[in-house]
């Protein structure tokens, strides 16, 4: 393990639950813990901080993430990448139009014992993980998605009269392609609220797609170590829950969500049709309290405010015509609402 | 020493500093209105009420604005969004918040009593305190407020002299201010040379020769024409001849500017009528002329 020197007496303890003693040596090296998952990540991913610090801020809040880009920009891979450093367990679902409710959240199967008796047993799908990378979700129909909703929500799932508790962390990672619309089916709002982020993923520039060229045109392989283990990923969410936030940030939070949604002559009323729910005044509060952690600091700032409502509401807002004729991103309009507030 | 003691003290040494300038305040404010009393002549003890309510006024409001904790963030830059967290989470117990406090308390250390001090208001004030106080003596002992009381006076009562000059000689004082005036080419000693003295004065008794009882008529220049020559009216600013005709008929008037009628009327009941006009009737000399004029006249139309 690469970063063996900052987890030696987490490790001891790291078959248990998450102690109070861990989440002290947690919260000491918090900063040497994101840098150094960073810089493993960075082995394979080349530059999208953005992306990887947001990916990262949906793990440690135990929430759900959906990112949104161009095909070849390693959405799938980063995820991956993730998830090895994290040492958790990884499955993946490739969403197609023929992908069944039962694809994602297993089904009962007859099986045959010794005595040669026939019953039913449980088999698990891959939601029975910790990390699922539902690729390019949008290709999934309506109703695979929703076998997604009460795993996501609730964290549990459902089939017959049998409820199947999901294991911590898990978290869903979802990829879709914003320009390949034909035989897709955009998620419904209900469904997009549950992602505590969208995160956009952008091209490299020049300089870091030279990197990625070299990189994966050599005979080299690149490869990630395992970082964190469970524990350590259950700790810092404990740890993000625990980050410490003045009234004034939380009133800014919150005006912040309640100017998304229009009233009177506020920009909202001139760009959005609808605005935020409160969920995503919890997201917000939430995801900053995370960007405070990982960045080593024992409050949360304004900045952190200001930088997480990009992800956080810009799924959350939908644009009135007015908006989409000026030709405004829901970025814009969310930088416009900051500048009001 | 946790956090909230040391808010607590640096609250106490802030509140010191408030209550210093507010105080500058109080005495600001009596100075002024002190003054203000000291020239009008009332007691200065009043002064105390006006300053005791601005006081007042301004404990209330500097009370609701006072906030160290914004001060010190606003101040310390290490301390900004940290120490209203740590304020806001002081019941809080788990150990970011506990780190929070510990890091606080450090940079707490570090805050100077100076910080708090507003030099600029201060120092304003202090030198305004200093030259109302220097006003305030001098307007006091150099009795400033008598020798404008004496200029006021002299001012008024020379300005009082010119009304009661004007409202006792009324016509008189007029022309000796050079109006026009029919009396205005009077003078004493035309008027003593005259046996009888012409008639048309306005100044009754003036007249008089040097013999008594000859004046007005008595002598030989006297004259029934008692209105006198030919003179000018001033109507809206404009002078007119005029030479009043009474033999005419009708009544004359004069009055002044004010309505007051100054002179009585001059009721003329002799009228003659052309008949008795002996100055108009056509002599048998002159029909014929006027007979052929009408004709003319008749012609042309």
């Amino acid at each position: 393990m690469v970063g063996g020197s900052i987890w030696d007496s987490v490790e001891k303890s790291s078959k248990g639950d998450v102690s109070e003693v861990d989440l002290k040596e947690v919260y000491s090296k918090m900063k040497d813990i994101y840098s150094s998952v960073r810089k493993e990540v960075a082995r394979v991913i080349i530059g999208q901080d953005d992306v990887m610090e947001q990916v990262l801020i949906a793990i440690f809040t135990e929430n759900h993430a959906l990112l949104e880009g161009f095909p070849g920009l390693g959405k799938t891979m980063i995820v991956r990448a993730l998830a090895s450093v994290m040492d958790l367990k990884f499955r993946r679902i490739q969403c197609t139009p023929d992908l069944m409710p039962s694809d994602v959240t297993g089904t009962y199967i007859v099986e045959e014992d010794t005595a040669g008796r026939k019953r039913f047993r449980f088999e698990e799908g891959p939601v029975f993980t910790n990390i699922l990378l539902a690729d390019e979700i949008n290709r999934a129909t309506p109703k695979s998605q929703s076998s997604l909703l009460e795993a996501m929500q609730e964290r549990q799932i459902t089939i017959g009269n049998t409820t199947h508790k999901l294991e911590r962390p898990f978290f869903v990672l979802a990829t879709q392609n914003p320009i390949e619309m034909e035989g897709t089916y955009p998620l419904p709002e209900a469904q997009v609220d549950r992602f505590l982020l969208k995160i956009k993923v952008g091209y490299p520039t020049i300089e870091e797609e030279e990197k990625v060229v070299e990189l994966y045109s050599s005979e080299f392989t690149p490869m990630v170590n395992r970082m964190l283990t469970k524990n350590h990923v259950l700790a810092v969410q404990e740890l993000t829950k625990k980050m410490p936030i003045s009234r004034d940030i939380i009133e800014y939070a919150l005006k912040i969500v309640s100017t998304t949604r229009p009233s009177g002559k506020n920009t909202a009323s001139h760009y959005l049709d609808y605005g935020a729910s409160p969920r995503a005044s919890i997201g917000i509060v939430l995801a900053s309290k995370a960007r405070a952690l990982i960045n080593g600091r024992n409050y949360v700032s304004k900045d952190d405010i200001k930088a997480m409502s990009y992800p956080v509401l810009r799924h959350r807002i939908i644009l009135n015509f007015e908006s989409e004729r000026k030709g405004m991103s829901t970025d814009d309009v969310i930088a416009e609402i900051l500048k009001e507030v | 020493m946790d956090v909230l003691d040391k808010l607590k003290e640096a609250k106490i040494v802030f509140l010191g500093l408030r209550a210093y300038k507010l105080l500058l305040d109080f005495i600001i404010g009596f100075l002024i209105v002190a003054v203000l009393l000291q020239l009008l002549g009332v007691s200065m003890i009043l002064a105390v009420a006006p300053a005791a309510l601005y006081f007042i006024v301004q404990l209330f409001r500097e009370g609701r604005k006072i906030n160290i904790i914004r001060h010190l963030e606003t101040s310390y830059g290490g301390l900004r969004e940290r120490l209203s967290t740590a304020y806001d989470n002081r019941a809080g117990s788990n150990l970011i918040v506990e780190d929070l406090m510990n890091d606080v308390s450090v940079r707490l250390e570090d805050v100077e009593t100076s910080s708090f001090v507003e030099s600029k208001a201060l120092t304003s004030r202090t030198v305004a305190t200093v030259v109302l106080t220097f006003i305030l003596l001098t307007v006091t002992v150099l009795n400033i407020r008598g020798l404008i009381l004496g200029v006021i006076n002299e001012n008024t009562d020379l300005s009082n002299a010119v009304n009661n000059a004007k409202e006792r000689y009324g016509n008189e004082f007029q022309a000796m201010m050079g109006q026009r005036w029919e009396g205005s080419n009077w003078s004493a000693e035309n008027e003593e040379e005259k046996l009888g003295a012409q008639p048309g004065g306005s100044r009754p008794g003036y007249g008089q020769g040097p013999i008594p009882g000859t004046g007005f008529g008595v002598g030989s220049e006297s004259s029934a024409d008692i209105y006198g020559k030919a003179s000018a009216a001033s109507i809206e600013g404009k002078n007119i001849d005029f030479q009043l005709h009474p033999e005419y008929g009708g009544n004359i008037e004069i009055r002044e500017s004010d309505g007051r009628v100054s002179a009585n009327d001059f009721a003329i009941t002799n009228v003659e009528s052309a008949d008795t006009c002996t100055d108009c009737a056509v002599g048998p000399e002159h029909e014929e002329i006027v007979r052929r004029y009408f004709e003319k006249i008749s012609e042309g139309v």
